[in-house]
């Protein structure tokens, strides 16, 4: 209720940007440039690392981003075997360092100007559906359309629309707005966080920035580890061939 | 209801959960940072992930070669050892059978050179013997004549009774001879 009110009186307003124009369309400016600014880090983090890359003694942030590796490949391994499509470990690398990259942005005190890109939906819809259209192309490539389609309808004949559904729509729309939602959910927690007087802001501020870079994290594993499980869902396990 | 509240308030907010021109320019930024790491980051990582396995994977066989390799030369060690004690055992028997030898060989000699030496020793005696019955014989005979011619009160004819002497004295010998016999 008390949202509410504050609301009214326009001083909480999500989903709100610093809109721009290009090509006559309407952009939201501080979500590109949010965007651009995780791209770097994750980018120059990334680069940086691969320079010095090596297989003596590893830096720490090449620990972070072989653990992630490692982690990524444990999973296609022991889901899809030698049957994963390539470029899995590359795309779900990515999105993992480039979510947590993004959803950390939060954490700056420049939250207010520059929000973190995945709490609009703009950024997170793409997400979805690239990872979407590519695991109905590996699931295509793997068993080819009649059989990956075929699937649909079994066991029971009269679910495959539900099962449609399920693919085409409920799983995109709830990968993205599960990211949405959660770091959408973040701001205003620190716009209402906000609307305190300012010798108690602090505390609950600071200690909000920390649970919310927790949640940053594990949206972002969430994100990665659905990915790999549409895939292995899509692609089939080792053992799924030999027992067909 | 707040989703009213916030349009009336707002005004121009549009539905934040449509997306606006802005998606495109999104999926271009992130498809080039999904362009960057497949082209510079992740393969030099995997590179040196799988290097470094595979130099773990070295190590842990080379580790496992030593062992093998230390366990070989533990075995030749103890294997040489037991030769070497069997050798020594073979020499100390070997010469202990030769000292026994020579022992032996030497105590036959000695005792040989000890019979030698008896029996030069008893022929010796013996002929000192003889040597001495000889001269007792003959200073005997002359000192029996005196003795008798001194009894008698006259001369006694050494030539004549000589013979008698002699045979009296070599029968003496000879029961001698038959008692030494008969002792035996």
């Amino acid at each position: 209720m008390n949202v509410e009110v504050l609301a009214a009186e326009g001083e909480i307003k999500p989903g709100e940007h610093w809109t721009g124009s290009l090509f006559g369309l309407t952009v939201n400016l501080d979500t590109i440039v949010g965007t651009l600014i995780a791209a770097i880090i994750v980018c120059g983090a990334g680069y940086y690392m691969a320079r010095r890359a090596t297989k003596g003694r590893p830096s720490g942030l090449q620990i972070a981003f072989e653990a992630l590796t490692g982690w990524v490949q444990g999973q296609i391994r022991d889901g899809m075997g030698l049957r994963a499509p390539r470029g899995v470990v590359g795309l779900c690398v990515t999105l993992f360092a480039f979510i947590l990259i993004c959803n950390w942005l939060a954490a700056l005190p420049s939250e207010h100007w520059i929000p973190p890109p995945t709490s609009d939906v703009n950024l997170v819809y793409p997400m979805a559906l690239l990872v979407i259209i590519w695991v109905n192309v590996a699931g295509i490539r793997a068993k080819g359309a009649g059989n990956y389609f075929g699937h649909f309808t079994k066991p029971y004949a009269f679910l495959a629309p539900i099962e449609f559904i399920t693919q085409y729509f409920s799983r995109p729309l709830s990968l993205a707005l599960r990211l949405f939602g959660n770091i959408f959910a973040g701001g205003i927690m620190v716009a209402v966080i906000g609307l305190m007087p300012a010798y108690v802001l602090w505390a609950p501020e600071a200690a909000w920035k920390l649970f919310d870079m927790f949640i940053g994290a594990i949206q972002a594993l969430i994100f990665t580890l659905l990915t790999l499980i549409y895939f292995t869902e899509a692609v089939g396990s080792e053992a799924d061939e030999h027992a067909h | 209801m707040t989703t009213e509240v916030l349009a009336q308030a707002g005004g121009e907010t549009t539905n934040f959960l449509l997306p606006n021109f802005t998606i495109v320019v999104e999926i271009v930024i992130f498809l080039l940072v999904l362009f960057f790491f497949y082209r510079f980051v992740v393969p030099p990582l995997t590179t040196a992930m799988r290097e470094r396995d595979e130099m773990v994977r070295k190590q842990v066989e080379e580790r496992d070669k030593a062992v093998r390799t230390l366990h070989e030369a533990e075995e030749r060690y103890s294997t040489s050892l037991a030769e070497a004690r069997a050798e020594a055992t073979t020499i100390r028997d070997e010469a202990r059978a030769d000292a026994q030898k020579i022992r032996d060989g030497m105590r036959a000699e000695t005792d040989r050179e000890v019979a030698r030496l008896r029996e030069q020793g008893e022929a010796e005696l013996a002929a000192q013997r003889a040597e001495t019955a000889r001269s007792l014989r003959t200073e005997i005979g002359g000192l029996s004549t005196g003795l008798a011619s001194r009894v008698l009160g006259r001369p006694i004819d050494d030539g004549r009774h000589r013979a008698t002497v002699d045979s009296f004295l070599a029968e003496l010998e000879q029961g001698q001879a038959k008692d030494a016999e008969g002792v035996r």
